[in-house]
């Protein structure tokens, strides 16, 4: 069974991931509008910083709610699985744009947006952190 | 080292500083000189790794440095000798691609290995700051380490957050991946004053 229930989750859980919706949310939201208005009009610089900003912003609030969680998480054992999630995603997406950069800065592959570094890390955070439920898995199975 | 010897030499951390601000100072330094300078291109080439033996000193100054504030572990002394490793290779593995891929033109397999190249360092780097915070034992460093690279992570992914959406509303130009670990590596110098503070 994945899902788990609200009481399994702890009081800084449940606040991240409340946060977390919320700004995902907002992100669904405000992005989608902004990039149609951007390929149909003629955008003024300045608006464009502004349409820049107001996109990143649900992405930089949850970027502070993860580290808000790590500091007011008080079960020693969720923080120390949390920071090593993070510890392995930082280092598998600085390996994957360190290979990558060199492939564009020698013309082999092409450049990319800068956007793709977190969208990597949140993907590798997610991947290290069902890789125990997997494994689990996979014992039972065998 | 008696107490004399010790009010005649300078503090370490003072030394350490001198020698990291030499380093910076040769690193930008000599390819600036080198701008203005007729030299076959090989040559430069050697000029440029001269300031790298900078690093040594640099190292060895830290680490008295941290014996003598008590912040020193053997993990630190592996992390060092690894960062002086990858330093040295990176800069040659860099200079021998770009000779490649100036004279050569690479293409097909040949282009990928020569991109690839300067990259391995970089990951034994990567992998170098993972190993740290697995060997050390002294859990004050530990702590100390994990915060300064929580915070440069959080900086890394704001700065590439914020810069991607100017890249895409177009009034940035693209930026090569790379650029994350100078990024992240100035993350960590601010995370670590951040520590300092805290």
């Amino acid at each position: 069974m994945i899902a788990a229930k609200q009481s399994d989750y702890t009081p800084a859980q449940r606040a991240h991931i409340r946060r977390t919706t919320w700004l995902l949310l907002a992100y669904a939201i405000i992005l989608p509008p902004l990039v149609w208005y951007q390929a149909h009009n003629h955008v003024s610089h300045g608006v464009s910083v502004v349409m820049a900003v107001a996109a990143s912003l649900p992405l930089l609030g949850i970027f502070a709610s993860w580290g808000r969680y790590l500091s007011d998480e008080h079960d020693e054992y969720h923080q120390a699985v949390t920071l090593r999630r993070n510890a392995i995603a930082t280092n598998a997406t600085m390996g994957a744009a360190i290979v990558w950069g060199f492939l564009q800065a020698f013309d082999v592959m092409p450049l990319m947006e800068a956007y793709w570094i977190p969208f990597v890390w949140v993907i590798a955070q997610g991947a290290f952190g069902c890789a125990p439920f997997f494994f689990a898995r996979g014992r039972r199975g065998a | 080292m008696t107490i004399v010897e010790s009010a005649i030499q300078p503090p370490a951390k003072k030394a350490a500083f001198g020698w990291t601000a030499a380093f910076v100072i040769g690193m930008f330094g000599m390819p600036a000189a080198l701008h203005f300078v007729a030299l076959p291109p090989a040559l430069k080439m050697v000029m440029m790794l001269l300031p790298m033996l900078l690093l040594i000193p640099m190292i060895r100054a830290a680490n008295r440095a941290a014996r003598q504030c008590g912040c020193y572990s053997q993990a630190m002394q592996n992390y060092n000798r690894r960062m002086l490793v990858w330093s040295f290779v990176y800069v040659v593995a860099l200079l021998a691609a770009v000779w490649v891929y100036n004279t050569i033109h690479p293409t097909g397999i040949l282009a990928w290995a020569v991109a690839v190249l300067p990259s391995l360092p970089i990951l034994f780097f990567i992998w170098s700051m993972g190993a740290y915070l697995t060997e050390e034992r002294d859990e004050y460093l530990r702590q100390k380490a994990m915060t300064s690279a929580l915070w440069a992570t959080g900086i890394l992914l704001a700065v590439a957050t914020f810069y991607g959406f100017l890249d895409t509303f177009q009034l940035v130009p693209h930026v090569e991946g790379w650029a994350a670990v100078p990024v992240w590596a100035i993350g960590l110098g601010i995370g670590n004053l951040i520590a300092k503070r805290s």
